[in-house]
Formats: C-alpha cells, structure tokens, sequence
C-alpha cells in the first residue's frame, strides 16, 4: 500500500538530513507505530507520505513514496485527499467547521460527494468511532478524547485507504488512550485501512501494532517487530523496567507534615459556568501532587485560581499561612509560581544565557543563580543556543529554572508532559523529585497517570469542577 | 457557545459586506457626529460578540487601535502643523525649523489654530471609523466559514488566503495567552513587553495558521478545481479588465467626473461574472445547502440602505 524508497529530507545544505535513504514498505490494514526520540523526524516521516512535507515545510526531499503503486513525487496533499487521512496533534487546531456533522462532511464535499454519499458515510463512520450522538454538538465543547475520534473519522469519511495520525493520545489519559488504540487495531483489520501512528507512549500501543518503525534521531528509520525488545535494543535507556517506583529520600520524608499551601472552599465562576467548585485541599512542604482529570474539568482553571491570576469568587488560597489575596507581584512571585501548558510561551531573548541572566537581574539575586538551579535539572545546555531550539523538555526546565530564581517554594504545573518523550518524561521525573527534596512542593494537572505514578506522593481526582477522590500514596509501606 | 445564535448564523460574506460599506461611508461623510455614530455602530455589533469562542475576542484589540489612529494623527498635526498664517491661533508653542540643506526649512510645532486641530481630529477619526469597519467584518465573520465559500477559481491561492484570513484572529488570540503566561513569569504586560510578546504570539499565530491550512489542503481543499486552460486565461483576462475598470473608476471620483459609479459598477460585474463563469468547473459538492436567512437579509438590506444613503447625501 505504501512504499517508501530512498526517501532523503534536508533543509538547507549545511544541515543534517533529517531523514536519510529511508525505505520502508506497508501493507493494507497494517497498523504501524513510528517511535524516536522528541525532534527525531517521527512528524516528517508521517507528513512525507501525504505530501504535506515538503508543501508545507519547505526542504528539499529527494527518494520517492509509492501509494498503491503510484509515485506521488509531483503531487500535492490534495491530490492525496481521497487515499491518505491525515489527523493533526491538536486536533483543534485542525477543524475547519463548527460542528461535528460539518467537519465530517467537509472532505467529501471538497472531493465531490453526493449529498446521499455523504450521509451514507457519514453514518457508517460516526457509528464506528462511536460519535454518532455528538453529531450536532460544537467541536469547540467536545472534551480531548472526542475531538481525536472526530478527527479520525473525518479523515476517514471519504474512504481514504491509509490514515496518519501524530501523537493521537498526547492528550488522553491512560483508558481513552488504550481504547483509541483499540480502535485503530479494529478500523486497520476490519476496513483493511493501513494506519500509521507516531508515539510517544509506547507501553499500551505495541502490543497492538503489526511493526514498530524505529526512527532513531541520525536519519534513519529502520523497520522492526513490534515488541519491547526492538525498543531496548535501539534505545537502552527506555528500558520498561525502569518506569519502576520511586524512592523518597529520608530527608523529604522529615519536611512531609509542614503545610505549603492550603486551599479552603475555593469556588470559580466564568461569567455563565462554574469551572471549580468548592474545592479544598492542602499540600505539604516536599510534596508532590498530582491532579488528573478530563479536559475542562477544572484542572487549568484550579491551578490559575491558586496563582492568582484568575480570580476566585470565593475560598481562601493560604501559601505558607499567609493570604495569597495578600500578596502583590513580587511579594506573590517569590512564594508560588506556575509553569503553563506551552512552557515556551515565557521565553523570549536570544540564547538560554540571556534568558538566565536576565532572569538573576529580575529578581535581583547574585549572578548565576538561575543558572545554577538549571544546571540542576538538566545536562549542560550550550549557552549560547536559541531557546527556541531547545528540546521541549529542555524548555520546560529552562522555565522551571527561571521561575524558580525568586526563590518560590511552591510550584504549579498545568500538563508539563505534552510532547515529551519516554527519556525526557523520567528526566523531568527525576528532576522534579530533586526539586521536592530541597523542600518545595509542587501541583501537577496531568492526564499522564504513568507520570503521576513516578513522582506523586498524593493523587487528586477533579470531575465536573469538584474534587472528588484522593487517593494517598504516602501511607503505603512498600512506597516508602 | 451554542451555534445556532442569530449572529453565528449569519453568513460571514454578509458581514464582510456591511464592514466594507461602513468603510466606504466612513470615507464619504462630511461630519464628525455621523463618523461617530459609525464608528459607535461597529463597537456594538463587535460587543455582542464577547463571550463567544476565542477567535471573535477582539472589541478590545480594535479599541486599542482606534485611540491609538486619533492620538497619532493628532499628535502629528502638533508636530508638523500647516496652519494657515491667517487663521486665529489656539495654542502656542515654541516653533523650530529645521534646515535640510536644501529647499526650506521644515517646521516643527509652533502656533496651531483650532480649524487645523479640528481638521486633524476629524481625518482621525474618519480612519479609526474605516478601521473598526473592518474590524467588525473581521470579528464577526469566522474566517473558516468563509473559506469554505471560496469560488473554485480562486483555489490556487487558496492556501495562502486561508494562512492570511485566520492570522488576524489568530494573532489576537495568541497575544491574550502570551500576555496571561508573561503575568505567570511576573512581568508586566505593558507596551515595554512589547518584543517580549510579540515573538511567541507571532510564532504560535503562524504555527496555527499554517496548521489550519495543512489540515485543509490535507482533505482536499484545492482539489476541486479541474479547469482548462482555456477557462484559466479567460479567468486572468477578465480579471485584467475589472481591475482597470476599478482603476478608473477611483481616478474618476478622485477627480469629481460624476460616473465614476458606472466605471465600478462594471469592474464588479466583470469580477464577479468572471468567478461565476469559472467556478461552475468546480466539481465540490455541498452537504448543507448554504440558504441566507433573515439575518443575511436584514444585513445586507441594511448595507444597501446604508451605501445608498451616503451616495446620495455625498452627491
């Protein structure tokens, strides 16, 4: 179905090749995960094989991709539209209608559908990714796990024989993650559609898939069988054993027991909607919690209203006994600070050296203190590099590092491990639990439950705006 | 959120139509007061749409702009001002000439009367009223649904209107979320912040945008399009003509020849006939058949009143 040969990507000359002399060849209804390192190609590879790459990327791309035996060299993703669905990361950013129907109808209306084709279609996909009681509603209104199922089908509706998808379950929990993955195992057998997905989350999907297509960061991209030995022999360190428990050092444990922050009865309303509800809770110095939830349960929200920069309409927020409704920028900055979602949304000078050393002068403390607590969460990092280029892990703790120069002992994280992969996932893992054992206690709103599982002391459960389990990890003996 | 609002279901091309005919009557009325009411009458329609999804958040955006065209253009008349020597001073300030080594000297600041202060304010406000105009068209039409009514003819540049019509929107949306996460860092979100802002949210808007037309051209926009050749360059050829007919219709009402409106009129028809005839190559299918509702009436009929309106009043 696919046959990819010789396929070489570069942009500009001086640089490496991205992908390098790749061959590689698909059958119908094969499901095939594509894994690498964050920046490794995983995105390029996918985009080549509709076109997408070079005509939306630029590079040049030499080598050829056969789809159903016809070279696609001179095509452009359109003329690919009726034999290749191609799902983005973020599907929100992807729809281009308002409501769920329309979005399924709008490529075959591009490609010339009857209207009784359409809704034959229509019909026969919205049942088979189960959205068929969502066909009315606003895509916007959707929750993560729907909106990647609406995606699907409407790359799918047209009856398109091969489906890309780029890192579908970035944003689902671990069920919705698994059961999507099941989904896709089912469209490839039964609709003999070859799907191709790339992953970063590789423990719940390669049992399900047919190959495991290694694309190791040097260009290359190698065909595998899909299990976990092909993994660890092309990437030691992602070794699924050491996902394993954490350890708490005795001197965390000794902090455990003094309150950093404490939330009484905090309820937030956005001018027609409640988005966190009576919600109480306390963390303690040294302490990881994690607060998973669906999207638009309050997770985001909760975290803003306790940094401040939402306001509540009523509870109390204490960090370290003192009202945060007290405290005024600096004051505030130096006792609790937020990471967002998109971390590199803070940065904005030239080179990482720029950014820590403005960061010293912001806050006026001696030089190179930023640098020193950056040093700490991560490998050297040439200072000179733009911090644009940095990995997404290597930004997230760049933006730790800088928000942490006001020497705050709380931090809040809203969904830190978007876009990483396994090894920057236990990086940040790692790095975290260093941070909790100098004594600062840190909130994580995460779908990720194997991150949470690595460095959470407490789990918190947030559903429809409340916080509705908690779940103490602390008082387990085998933990500890 | 809900879609079936009056306002969401408005067809975008109908309010693309009212925002082009308040830029058009804004740069024909003689008076301040009824510049503006215009202006006032496009803050409103923008006001309905707070509260609705992100890409329409942008009263406060256009505001901003608004006081920021007055301000400049009076400002500039202080600076360079060409009062007449007869006219009564209002306000004195020391004047200061510059010599440029040829020609002579300008004039800086010095004595400005209050004609040439009101003249200032005036083209102030008619370009501010021009503006939100547009800015309302911009709000109001959500510019996927307007892509989606592109004629056939014009899918190869379809791509790039599709990047340009949602970077606008998308730009105002990413400034609000970089602005919210410099806060996070403790920074102010002032015009000092301006670098600071603005080279993540142009990333994040270009990141988008671009997004947006993968996703499109990767389901088949663009593909519809199977004309000939012959239809291509009679496409081109027409186009030629209506510009220049556009051309001298704008000379003609520059210089106050009287049908200079025939001159537009028969631009438009030979651009819109010209995308008519060709589009019907296109082999794109609807499955919700796009009928103008009362809305659509009731906004266009207003925009005939309203162009008809300051045709005559101007004439």
């Amino acid at each position: 179905m696919i046959k990819i040969q010789n396929l070489t990507l570069s942009y500009g000359l001086e640089e490496e090749a991205v992908l390098r002399r790749v061959n590689l060849e698909f059958a119908a209804g094969e499901l095939v995960l594509i894994c690498g390192p964050t920046g490794s190609g995983k995105s390029t590879l996918l985009r080549a094989i509709n076109r997408l790459v070079p005509a939306f990327s630029g590079g040049a791309l030499s080598g050829e991709v056969f789809i159903a035996g016809k070279s696609t060299s001179n095509l452009k993703p359109h003329d690919l539209a009726s034999l290749v669905g191609y799902v983005d990361q973020v599907p929100e950013r992807s729809f281009v209608a308002q409501t769920v129907i329309d979005e399924l109808a709008f490529g075959m209306e591009q490609l010339g559908f009857t209207r009784s084709e359409m809704k034959t279609n229509i019909e026969r996909f919205s049942k088979l990714l189960e959205i068929e009681t969502i066909l009315h509603h606003n895509l916007m209104d959707l929750s993560g796990g729907q909106q990647q199922r609406v995606a699907i089908a409407a790359a799918l509706a047209a009856g398109q024989k091969i489906l890309l998808l780029d890192e579908p379950t970035s944003a689902l929990d671990a069920e919705g993650a698994e059961s999507l993955v099941v989904l896709l195992r089912k469209i490839a057998t039964e609709e003999q559609v070859t799907v191709l997905l790339a992953e970063h989350r590789l423990e719940k999907v390669i049992p399900h898939c047919d190959w495991l297509v290694a694309v190791a960061g040097d260009g290359s991209a190698v065909k595998l069988s899909s299990d976990w030995n092909s993994v660890e022999a092309t990437w030691p360190s992602w070794s699924k054993d050491r996902n394993s428990h954490k350890r708490i050092s005795p001197a965390r444990l000794s902090d455990l027991g003094q309150t950093s922050l404490e939330v009484s009865n905090l309820t937030v309303k956005f001018s027609n909607q409640v988005a966190v509800q009576n919600v109480s809770f306390s963390v303690n110095k040294s302490e990881i919690v994690c607060i998973h939830g669906a999207n638009g349960s309050g997770k985001s929200s909760l975290l803003l209203a306790i940094q401040g920069s939402v306001k509540a309409d009523s509870g109390q927020v204490l960090v370290e006994n003192v009202n945060r409704a007290s405290l005024r920028n600096r004051e505030l900055h130096s006792k609790i600070v937020m990471v967002p979602q998109k971390a590199s949304d803070l940065l904005f000078l030239s080179s990482v050296s720029k950014e820590l050393s403005e960061s010293d002068a912001y806050a006026n403390v001696s030089p190179r203190t930023t640098s020193k607590i950056f040093e700490k969460l991560v490998n050297r990092v040439e200072p000179k590099r733009h911090p644009r280029d940095l990995s997404v892990g290597q930004q997230l703790a760049l933006v730790i590092a800088l928000q942490l120069s006001f020497g705050a002992q709380l931090v809040l994280l809203d969904e830190p491990t978007r876009g990483l992969d396994q090894e920057a996932k236990r990086n940040l893992a790692q790095y975290l639990i260093g941070l909790s054992e100098s004594g600062v206690a840190i909130l994580v709103a995460t779908h990720d439950r194997d991150f949470s599982k690595l460095i959470s002391d407490r789990e918190f459960l947030m559903e429809d705006s409340r916080l509705i389990a908690c779940d103490s990890l602390v008082g387990g003996s085998s933990e500890i | 959120m809900r879609e079936n609002t009056t306002l969401a279901k408005t067809h975008p091309a109908s309010w693309w139509v009212l925002g082009s005919v308040i830029a058009v009557s804004a740069s024909l009325a003689q008076n301040l007061i009824s510049l503006i009411v215009l202006a006032f009458f496009s803050l409103a329609l923008m006001s309905f749409e707070e509260g609705r999804p992100s890409w329409s958040k942008s009263l406060r955006f256009y505001l901003i702009i608004a006081l920021a065209v007055i301000t400049a253009r009076v400002a500039f008349r202080f600076l360079f001002n060409f009062s007449e020597e007869s006219a009564e001073p209002l306000i004195h300030l020391p004047a200061y000439e510059i010599n440029l080594g040829f020609g002579k000297p300008v004039a800086l600041l010095g004595s400005i009367s209050a004609a040439a202060l009101n003249q200032a304010l005036f083209e102030g406000v008619r370009l501010t009223a021009i503006i939100l105009g547009f800015g309302l068209a911009n709000t109001l039409a959500n510019p996927k649904k307007l892509l989606k009514s592109t004629p056939a003819v014009l899918y190869p540049i379809a791509t790039s209107v599709a990047i340009a019509l949602n970077l606008a929107p998308q730009l105002i949306q990413s400034i609000q979320r970089v602005r919210a996460a410099r806060k996070l860092r403790g920074r102010s979100s002032g015009i000092g912040a301006f670098s600071g802002i603005v080279i993540p949210a142009l990333e994040d808007a270009i990141d988008n945008s671009l997004a947006l037309a993968a996703s499109m051209d990767s389901r088949g926009f663009g593909a519809s399009l199977q004309l000939s050749r012959r239809s291509i360059s009679f496409f081109a050829f027409s186009n030629v003509i209506s510009l220049s007919l556009m051309c001298i219709g704008i000379y003609m009402l520059v210089v106050g020849e009287k049908t200079w409106i025939l001159a537009l009129a028969a631009s438009g028809a030979f651009g819109i006939g010209s995308i008519a005839l060709t589009s019907s190559a296109s082999i794109r299918t609807k499955f919700d058949r796009e009928v103008l509702g009362k809305s659509d009436f009731l906004v266009l009929g207003f925009s005939t009143a309203m162009l008809a309106f300051w045709l005559i009043a101007g004439a």
